[in-house]
This record gives structure tokens, sequence and C-alpha cells, in this order.
């Protein structure tokens, strides 16, 4: 199949703008870590916090579903615990990536600078929370004696499918929410929503056969078991390599050419 | 060498107020809602058919009431705003003196802050540790530079944003209104590190409500009106005209004033 040259053309654009950022890295480094301190400026245990209420969370949350529906907690603990870190990660940069563009309009203004600078700080900041809690993964993998094997190798491919979906749908997302304000408010509700249907706090095999489309047609589940499963020391079933390949090279290559197309009209939105 | 060339610019803004930015609007036009009136987006056009051609040497002076386009014109040399028609062609690095403390942070230290704003200015980091010494022996705040910069007084806080924005030497120079930092003895100092930038820069362009100083620093000037180019020229012609032309204003603003 021929793509025509007109869209090939905005795809490269686009690629150029991504490309640009990625030579401004300074920037997105130091807007990440920026975000970080000042959350927790002047905090005594500063990033601890951060770590003490995710495992805080993790405990309650995992106890009381074990006496709920009983099931043995340690089995049920390692699994709420990673799913929840890994879910936090997904769902954080969907919203940041809503006020993205918009939080930094004050340096768009003054001075040239590719936007993609600011959807890396997004990704970078929450994947820096995201291996503080890599301590806690620990943990409850030493706990409950999690086996591990070489299952984990595929944590390697899993991360770099979900950077590249990350980018893309963050970008995409960044742009819509300039333009039409209303959206960040759309995505907060949906990613509050989605959590209820995706099998963060509760086990897919728990889901009658009958409702499993809910799983197999929702994106984030399919993130969420292409990072887990190897941390757990399971296989990724092949139907998830295959989702999440689609999702991330397809919307990766639709965001180039949208990207391409709209990133100079970005700023008369702000 | 520095070039700027500027093409038949056109700028416009859509104005994106609450009922364009809603999607739920634009979901019901689709829907061939009654609505389909709101539907026109209303644009402004900031700057309307603007030729301009810089070269190395050039101090461009731009003046124009409010909202004749100074600040959309510098925004579009800057590289800020890509022209909706015609071209902008611009080579050379540049440094835009319209926001001195882009990057800064008041929580971290002034040392940690002469390492973000260089970064923001687009240095590695090696460059920065190496201008540091110098950034700081020019800001004069001694030991302050170990405190966060949220205790510094707001002079304090634009002498380092002063210090650190002036310590690279750029192509192109561009500033909205002449800057200055500090108390007396401090200014004269920064007008001489100014005056050594703006010589060394290829390119400068500066907009000013103060006839003055574009007299001092420039030798051409553009006069804007309604987002268009009025006049174009050596500096004391055109401000010469300008300001006639600005007393013309006055007393039939006043003549008017008298009638009523």
């Amino acid at each position: 199949m021929a793509v025509p040259i007109e869209v090939e053309h905005t795809a490269i654009a686009g690629l150029e703008e991504l490309l640009g950022g990625i030579r401004c890295w300074r920037i997105s480094h130091l807007i990440g870590i920026r975000d970080l301190r000042h959350r927790y400026a002047r905090s005594k245990l500063g990033q601890l916090w951060l770590m003490m209420s995710t495992a805080m969370m993790i405990a309650a949350v995992a106890v009381v579903w074990s006496l709920l529906w009983a099931q043995p907690l340690h089995e049920l603990m390692p699994f709420i615990g990673v799913s929840l870190i890994i879910w936090s990660y997904l769902s954080q940069v969907l919203i940041d990536s809503a006020s993205a563009f918009i939080g930094q309009n004050h340096l768009y203004l003054t001075q040239r600078m590719n936007f993609s600078v600011s959807i890396y700080s997004v990704i970078y900041k929450n994947t820096i929370i995201f291996a503080h809690n890599l301590v806690i993964i620990a943990v409850l993998i030493v706990a409950f004696k999690v086996p591990l094997n070489w299952y984990l190798i595929q944590i390697v491919p899993a991360f770099a499918l979900t950077w590249i979906g990350m980018v893309s749908v963050g970008y995409l997302i960044a742009m819509t929410c300039v333009r039409y304000r209303d959206i960040i408010q759309v995505i907060t509700t949906w990613v509050t929503v989605l959590f209820f249907i995706t099998p963060v706090m509760w086990k897919p095999e728990y889901l009658p056969r009958e409702y499993h489309l809910v799983i197999q047609l929702n994106p984030l589940a399919q993130f969420l078991e292409l990072l887990r499963n190897p941390l757990l020391g399971q296989p990724v079933s092949p139907n998830t390599w295959l989702t999440t390949f689609v999702i991330s090279l397809g919307g990766g290559f639709i965001a180039l050419v949208l990207i391409g197309r709209y990133h100079r009209r970005i700023i008369y939105w702000m | 060498m520095a070039r700027i060339h500027l093409s038949n610019v056109v700028v416009e803004f859509p104005i994106i107020n609450a009922s364009s930015h809603s999607l739920q609007l634009r979901l019901l036009q689709t829907l061939g809602g009654i609505l389909t009136s709101h539907r026109k987006t209303v644009v402004v056009r900031a700057l309307d058919g603007v030729t301009l051609r810089l070269m190395d040497g050039d101090r461009i002076g731009v003046i124009g009431h409010n909202g004749s386009g100074k600040t959309t014109l510098l925004r579009v040399l800057a590289g800020v705003y890509s022209p909706v028609q015609g071209t902008a062609t611009i080579e050379g690095s540049i440094s835009s003196f319209t926001d001195l403390t882009l990057g800064m942070d008041p929580e971290s230290t002034g040392w940690e802050n002469i390492i973000f704003r260089c970064a923001f200015m687009g240095l590695s980091f090696r460059d920065a540790q190496r201008l540091t010494p110098s950034i700081a022996e020019f800001s004069e705040l001694g030991e302050y530079l170990n405190l966060p910069t949220r205790t510094y007084s707001a002079g304090m806080y634009l002498r380092l944003a002063f210090a650190i924005s002036t310590s690279i030497e750029p192509e192109i120079l561009i500033m909205d209104e002449m800057i200055s930092a500090g108390d007396a003895q401090f200014i004269e100092k920064a007008n001489r590190r100014l005056r050594e930038i703006v010589d060394k820069s290829n390119i400068l362009v500066l907009a000013s409500h103060d006839m003055r100083v574009i007299q001092r620093l420039c030798n051409k000037v553009v006069w804007l009106e309604r987002g268009s180019i009025k006049q174009w020229g050596p500096a004391d012609c055109v401000v010469q005209a300008y300001e006639s032309s600005a007393m013309i204003d006055q007393r039939a603003d006043s003549e008017r004033c008298w009638q009523e």
C-alpha cells in the first residue's frame, strides 16, 4: 500500500518535531525534576512520602480484598501491588499530558521550542516516580516469593512499546486539550472510570468469560498486562503483544501525521 | 553571519473563547443544531503583509502604538509564531530578552539557577559550569548564591537573571523595551555590559515606546500601525514622522474635547 506523498511529508515534519525535542533534553529534564521537587519542597521525607503512601494503599487494598473475596493474600498482594504502581504510572502520564502544553505556555510564547519537550518531561517525571516505586515491587517479590525468571526480559520491549505509545498519545492529548479545554475534564473522568473496568484491583480470571471483551478492547488493560506480567514472572500473551504493538506503532504513525500537520498551530491556541 | 528575511508575513489569531474551546458546541454544530450561527471564529490579523530584510549590522527599532503588532513581530522574529501566510527565514543564534528569568526556579539556590537559566538558553551543562564563576562575580551576590532565590529581593533576583542572560553573545538580539537591573551603581555596570552585547550582536531588534532609546541604539526604524509597516527607514527620519503624527493625534483629540 503506497502512502500518499503529502502524508509522508507531514509525517516527516512530525518526526522532526519529536526529534527536535530530544535535542532539548536538558529542558525536559529540568522541568521534570522541578515538578517533582516542588511537590515535596521543604518537606523532610521528600520522595519517601510518595513511596509510603503507595505502600500503605497497596497493603490496605490487598488485605481488604483478600478478606472480601476469600483469596489468599500471598497471591493477591503482589498482583494488586504491581498493578496499582503500573496503573498510576500509565494514568498519571495521561492526566499530566492533558495540561502539558497549557502549563508551559509562558515558555513557548517567549522562545522557540519544540512542544515535545513538555511531553518528554511528563514521561520523564512519571518514570522517575515509577523507578522509586520499584523498591516496593522488589519488596513484594521477595516477601511473597514471586518467581523471578526469564520472562523478566520481556520488560525491555514492553517498556519500548509503552514509551512510544506514551509519546504519541500524550502529544495528541496535549494538543487536543490546548484547542478544546473541555477535554482536560473528559480525560480525568475517563481515567477514573477506566480504573474500575481495568484489572487493577481484580484479576482477569475473576471476570466471567463473556465479559473478557472489556479487557481486550481496553488499551490501558493491555498495556497494564504488558508491563505487569514480566514483573510477576509470567509470560505476556501473544494477544497483548499484538494489541500493544498495533496501538503503539499504528497510533504512533497517526500521531506523526497529526503532529506534523498541526504543531505550528498550537502556539496560536494558547 | 546572521540574516532575517520576512516576506509578506501574515499572522492571524483565532479568538478562541469558551464557546469555540468547547467540544460540546462543536458536536452540536456537526449534528446540525441551531447553534450554527456561532460557527465562525473571529480572527484577528495581528500582522498583515510585513516584509523586512535585515542584514549584519542592522540595529532595528520597532515603534508604534499599543496593539500595533510590535510584540507579535518580535515573536515572529524569535521563531515563536510561524506565519499563516508568507515566509520567515531567520538565520543565526537568537537571544530573546523578553523574559530574563525564563527557566529560573524560586525554590532553588542561586548557583542552581545559573545552570537552569543557561540550559534554557540552550547551553550544555558543561558550558554553564564554565560560565558560572564569571556570572557569580558579575551578579555581586556573593554568599546569597547559596540561598534559595525565593529569599532574594526583587532587585537581587533581577540582578542574577540579568547576569546570566547577558553572559552569552547571541547573533540576533531581541528586546521588548530596554532592560535594566538593580540599584544605581549596578545599573551603570549593567548598561555597560548591555552595550557590549548589543555592539557584538550582528542584528539588534528593539521594540520601545522611548524614542530617545530608539534613536540612541538603532540605525533603522520600523513603524507599525495596525499590523502593517507604515514607515521603514533611517531612525531619525521615521521617529520624527512618528512623533509629529502623534502630536497631530493629540491636537485632534484635544480639539474634539473642546467641541464637546
